[in-house]
């Protein structure tokens, strides 16, 4: 029994380190990146996703006709080129490149697209994102059941043509274009798996730079495999990216300083920690969060004095900073900065729109001192509702003290509920204070419409001709002139900062922590924070 | 045997009836759940959600809704899961519940013994300082949090000392041990306490003492005769500690990054996934039982008064 | 006049000689003095009771022999030697080897002294195996001998049940057959029948002959009740307040006692009572946490002189095997009548001896 041991163990070692170093060479032939996701996906289906994570991971697999840089600018991606629109903007022609196939070979024809588009908005499919096509023709009907779905704006006129008829001249279609709902699904692969399309790995078909692997549905860690396929397989860099979920930001953090993580997304304390470091980058969203007032149920509401001394009694910057840690900036106006600039001088929202949102007590006391003459009463008492999320809880609790401390006589009471529960008592119009918000797309627009008179998620029931009127611009008559939409806007926003309908607080960032060898990081507003598909490791 | 076979069947009717009532008391109460299961409600307009509705069978009138789901389930089909797009249910739950279960079960299986020692000394060292520490320790491990503890075991153990992993579930064993040890320690603490208790009256019976005046040595009497009489009292606390571990390590298993299902339930009431939350509670719910039956049966190996007669 | 004659020198044939020995117990009122210089031997082969009312000292006695006694007892001074060997002065591994091997107990309650969780076949056999180094079949062959020798019907079915199923009589037959596991040289039985009704009792003192005759072990028998004592005790020592007050055959206790207290006793027999009505001994034992100086009977005693209340007697002598510790004995006493029923039993005795 000794003899057999004593050569036993240093073969054992030798196999060991043999094991050790081939796997770390083919380690090294091999670019791999280990990245992360705040959660679960809840979908990995195209078609039927429509959450930011489920949505940034299928931006790695599935390519539309366009996608977006930096500045929310289309490239072509499916398509070959831009669109050719007609004279009067509702019909679009696009060429589909020759060279696109899928991960298992077979080629990515116009049909393909149109059968994406068809499924989404199909009632049987139950797509929560359905919606999101109703810029095309019959969009709306098809998704209400009311048409079929062959009469829905798009057809294929060939292998590599696509028409598509929208329902109004659209500003934003290229931008809408790039939506991953669009990418392109072969049809007769999709009917084949049935009800499994897109539950797993291996039921689904990649068009984009990378193939979906070790996915069943609930895993929290799966890959991303480079596509051999994808057209443009030479400028991807990485052969493989790991992906880990990771929930808690502490535990990602020590992950990330371990080497065991490439990024991680951080929020809180750690952003002050990391502050002025290469790693931190802050990524700017869409997403609004504002105080709504509950005009049409809140009698003091009414009172535009009241309302204006709230705008003016709030210290974003504190808030932002103190409160929030940095993870979402001051709001500039009631539009997101960002999401689109001035066509004429190129200047941003916050150059352009800013300014008339500020934090000035005296100025406050003055309207709120107007608002109790007016309203008969030495004192009025609202309630805010939030939910019932850490964050919320933070924000709901500095607005009370700031309320109180800054306009003495108005004393806040808080609510905090769950979300599904904040958003039934704003959808029941029946409220004082609110903590909600918007996130919206490309088109501006949307942050107007927010408290259109007949739009149905106008909490507050505010009503305005004006306002009507000018989003029926936006939406009709102002079509691709950008200046006059511009214009609209500018217009739209100072009406609403006036009559203080709604009280802008902040605008969430996206923080992450990202290793400073990993280069070609995009950034966008709108979709994935921080997309490393073209990214590379510089060493 | 036919005693053991009548009491068997007889607790599996009970068992199922209380499943029963379990099912349609939380298909009562999930109905009266405000709010609705589509994400970005805000944003849907109402016409979207009544097409939803329709797909999910949700705009039925809640008897038929009921009477469909209890045929489902019997043929094994525990529907679909709203949150995660359609995916079945089964499947959802076979994927996660394997970790949770695992680290529940090491967490008991590790906490139990290890609590069961410390209290057999604490007894046979009373009021000494052992016996104080061992006190102090069962309050800690009460009162603190497990994920704090998870924290604290991770930052020294993985961070500092990189002795074992950050996280993640790829390291098959090692990983499981740094969750494990903090889930444990809140039944090593109970269990510690309870048979330091109950050694402690036992190691005061007649019994006891007449062991002692055949020439035991005392850490054999507390084992051998002592142990076994204090053990039934925690028996009766392990079958629940169990499966509240498996469903409280939802911060845990967050804090490791590990895959199980302890977040599930939560979510799932969160985000109204009706059928998730129906499933989750009958996975639990079955598990309390088949539990509580395990014990009521291991009662009766431990305790011999309490067995079912074959023969008076 | 000091105990050794009572007690005697080392004598080969006694199993036992306990000597001065000397127990107190600390507790949060004071230090209780609850044993105070007691001495007897225990010989080959006999039976010898100890007598005495709750708190007089003799379970204490009986535990000190064991070293089975409790955390907060202190072993002032004095020995007991089990064949030559101070029990007091070995160690505890040592002390276990002797226990339940060379002297065994027997405890009061049959009720609770089983393991209820374990079959009583085991526990016979762990008593066994503790001292032997045998196999379990070996042990459990031993076991069902020793359930015979008590008395127990169908050994090698009644082997596998558990204390629940046995009643409280047979219950202290397995007792006893736990301590005869390792044929001990001194068994204690500490009251074994007290717990039991009137017919257990009768059968388990006839178990108590009977084990007499077969195994040769020396006992030492702890009672209240003289009924019990009259059956099986070869030798009767009287206890009182910490203290052995009489000593002598079990004849000599019953026919010829000196001690007010032993006449007490004797007269509370319910057999003796006078046209129905029952006699007791008025008051109640002193606390022995400040023990009298003088005779700690005496505030009980309508014989006791005033010397009681001064000095404490010593043991002195009736015959070469009888010691009582009463003032009354001494030369200088006075002559005293003893009750009715105990002069009568005296005549009685007197008149054996001089028929013999």
């Amino acid at each position: 029994m000794r003899k057999i041991k004593k050569w036993l163990a240093p073969l054992l070692v030798s196999a060991l380190m043999l094991g050790g170093v081939s796997s770390a060479l083919a380690q090294d032939a091999q670019n791999v990146l280990r990245w992360t996701s705040p959660g679960e996906v809840t979908t990995m289906d195209s078609g039927k996703s429509y959450d930011v994570i489920s949505g940034e991971a299928i931006s790695f697999f599935q390519e539309s006709l366009y996608r977006l840089d930096a500045q929310s600018q289309p490239i072509p991606a499916l398509a070959a080129e831009l669109p050719k629109v007609s004279e009067d903007g509702l019909t679009l022609n696009i060429a589909i490149r020759d060279d696109a196939y899928y991960s298992d070979g077979t080629k990515i024809t116009a049909a393909d697209v149109v059968y994406a588009a068809r499924r989404v908005v199909d009632p049987a499919t139950g797509s929560q994102s359905a919606k999101d096509l109703s810029f095309l023709a019959n969009g709306a009907a098809v998704a209400a059941g009311e048409a079929p779905v062959d009469t829905l704006g798009i057809k294929a006129l060939s292998d590599t043509e696509l028409e598509i008829t929208l329902t109004a001249p659209n500003s934003y279609i290229n931008q809408e274009l790039s939506s991953s709902l669009l990418a392109p699904v072969n049809q007769a692969f999709a009917e084949a798996q049935g009800a499994n399309y897109g539950l797993s790995a291996d039921a689904l078909l990649y068009s984009g730079p990378f193939a979906l692997s070790g996915w069943n549905g609930t895993d929290i860690s799966w890959q991303y495999v480079k596509n051999p396929y994808y057209w443009d397989k030479d400028n991807i860099y990485f052969d493989v990216i790991d992906v880990q979920v990771v929930k808690e930001v502490a535990t990602g953090v020590n992950l990330y300083e371990a080497g065991e993580l490439d990024g991680a997304r951080i929020s809180g304390d750690y952003v002050n920690l990391y502050d002025g470091t290469d790693d931190l980058w802050i990524i700017p969203t869409l997403r609004m969060t504002n105080l709504e007032l509950g005009v049409s149920s809140s009698e003091p509401l009414q009172n535009l004095n009241l309302r204006k001394a709230l705008l003016y009694s709030i210290n974003r910057d504190e808030l932002s900073i103190a409160i929030l840690n940095g993870t979402d900036a001051p709001a500039v106006a009631t539009i997101p900065d960002g999401i689109a600039s001035n066509p004429e001088n190129g200047k941003s929202v916050a150059e352009d729109f800013g300014g008339q949102i500020y934090y000035d007590t005296a100025k406050a006391q003055e309207y709120f001192a107007k608002a109790l003459e007016e309203l008969g009463v030495d004192e009025v008492t609202l309630e805010l509702v939030t939910s019932d999320e850490d964050k919320q809880i933070k924000e709901g609790q500095y607005l009370q003290s700031v309320f109180e401390t800054n306009l003495p006589g108005l004393k806040i009471e808080l609510s905090n509920v769950p979300s599904s529960v904040r958003f039934e008592i704003m959808m029941a119009y029946d409220f004082d204070l609110a903590l909600g918000g918007w996130s919206g797309r490309y088109d501006p627009t949307s942050y107007i419409k927010q408290f259109e008179t007949s739009y149905e998620h106008n909490h507050g029931k505010w009503v305005s001709p004006e306002l009507t009127e000018w989003v029926n611009q936006l939406e009709t008559t102002d079509g691709l002139d950008f200046a006059l939409r511009w214009e609209h806007l500018r217009q739209a926003n100072q009406y609403l900062i006036d009559n203080a309908v709604v009280v802008p607080l902040v605008q969430a960032s996206y923080t992450y922590l990202i290793t400073p060898r990993l280069k070609g990081v995009v950034t966008h507003v709108l979709g994935t924070a921080a997309d490393v598909t073209r990214a590379y490791f510089e060493d | 045997m036919k005693r053991w076979a009548l009491y068997i069947s007889r607790r599996l009717l009970y068992m199922a009836v209380t499943l029963w009532l379990i099912i349609t008391a939380t298909f009562l109460l999930m109905s009266l759940l405000p709010g609705s299961p589509y994400n970005y409600r805000d944003q849907l307009s109402q016409a979207q959600i009544d097409i939803l509705d329709q797909k999910y069978g949700l705009n039925q009138p809640l008897a038929v809704r009921y009477v469909t789901y209890l045929r489902n389930i019997l043929h094994g089909d525990f529907g679909i899961s709203l949150q995660f797009s359609d995916q079945p249910i089964t499947k959802l739950l076979a994927n996660r519940v394997g970790p949770s279960m695992r680290l529940g079960l090491q967490a008991v299986a590790f906490g139990t013994v290890v609590g069961t020692i410390l209290g057999v000394i604490a007894a046979m060292r009373q009021n000494t300082w052992i016996d104080t520490f061992s006190s102090l320790f069962a309050i800690i491990g009460r009162s603190t949090p497990n994920f704090v503890v998870a924290v604290i075991l991770q930052f020294t153990f993985a961070v500092s000392l990189k002795l074992l992993p950050i996280g993640l579930w790829k390291d098959g064993f090692r990983s499981t041990i740094l969750p494990t040890l903090a889930l444990s320690i809140s039944p090593m603490a109970d269990a510690a306490r309870f048979i330091r208790t109950e050694m402690v009256e036992v190691l005061g019976s007649d019994y006891i003492e007449l062991a002692r005046a055949k020439g035991m040595s005392e850490t054999r009497l507390a084992f051998t005769h002592g142990l076994r009489n204090a053990l039934i009292p925690l028996v009766t606390i392990i079958g629940p500690m169990t499966v509240s571990l498996m469903t409280g390590s939802l911060v845990v298993e967050n804090i490791f990054a590990i895959p199980g299902i302890g977040e599930q339930f939560t979510k799932s009431i969160l985000s109204n996934d009706y059928y998730t939350i129906m499933a989750v509670t009958i996975l639990y719910s079955s598990l309390l039982l088949a539990v509580i039956f395990v014990m009521d049966v291991l009662y009766q190996v431990i305790d011999p008064r309490v067995r079912v007669e074959a023969d008076a | 006049m000091s105990d050794r004659h009572a007690a005697g020198n080392r004598n080969s044939s006694n199993r036992l000689e306990v000597r001065e020995l000397s127990v107190s117990f600390s507790t949060y009122l004071g230090v209780v003095r609850a044993v105070r210089g007691v001495s007897f031997d225990l010989r080959q082969g006999e039976t010898m009771a100890l007598v005495g009312e709750s708190g007089s000292g003799k379970t204490v006695t009986c535990r000190a022999v064991m070293r089975l006694l409790a955390k907060n007892a202190s072993l002032d001074s004095g020995s007991i030697s089990l064949d030559g060997t101070d029990l007091l002065k070995l160690n505890r591994r040592e002390m276990r080897d002797v226990r339940g091997n060379d002297v065994a107990m027997i405890f009061q309650d049959p009720m609770t002294s089983l393991n209820p969780t374990m079959k009583i076949g085991r526990q016979i056999g762990e008593a066994v195996r503790l001292h032997n180094n045998v196999s379990r079949a070996k042990a459990k062959s031993r076991a069902l001998e020793l359930l015979d020798l008590v008395g127990i019907e169908d050994p090698a079915r009644r082997y596998h049940q558990y204390p629940h199923q046995f009643s409280g009589g047979q219950r202290q037959r397995v007792v006893i057959a736990i301590a005869l596991a390792c044929d001990p040289k001194v068994l204690i039985a500490d009251e074994p029948t007290t717990a039991l009704d009137v017919t257990m009792q009768a059968q388990i003192l006839d178990l108590f002959k009977e084990l007499k005759r077969r195994t040769g072990a020396s006992i030492l028998f702890v009672t209240h009740d003289l009924g019990v004592v009259a059956n099986v005790a070869d030798r009767v020592a009287v206890m009182y307040a910490g203290r052995i007050v009489e000593i002598g055959t079990s004849d000599e206790i019953f026919y010829d006692p000196r001690h007010p207290y032993t006449w007490g006793l004797l007269s509370s027999l319910p057999a003796l009572a006078q046209d129905g009505r029952l006699y007791a001994i008025p008051g109640a034992p002193p606390d022995l946490i400040y023990p009298p100086t003088g005779d700690a009977f005496a505030p009980r005693n309508e014989y006791a002189l005033a010397i009681d209340d001064l000095a404490e007697p010593p043991l002195i002598r009736v015959t070469p095997t009888h010691y009582a510790a009463t003032w009354l004995l001494d030369p200088r006493a006075p002559a005293v009548e003893p009750p009715p029923e105990v002069a009568r039993r005296q005549r009685l005795y007197a008149d054996r001896q001089v028929n013999i």
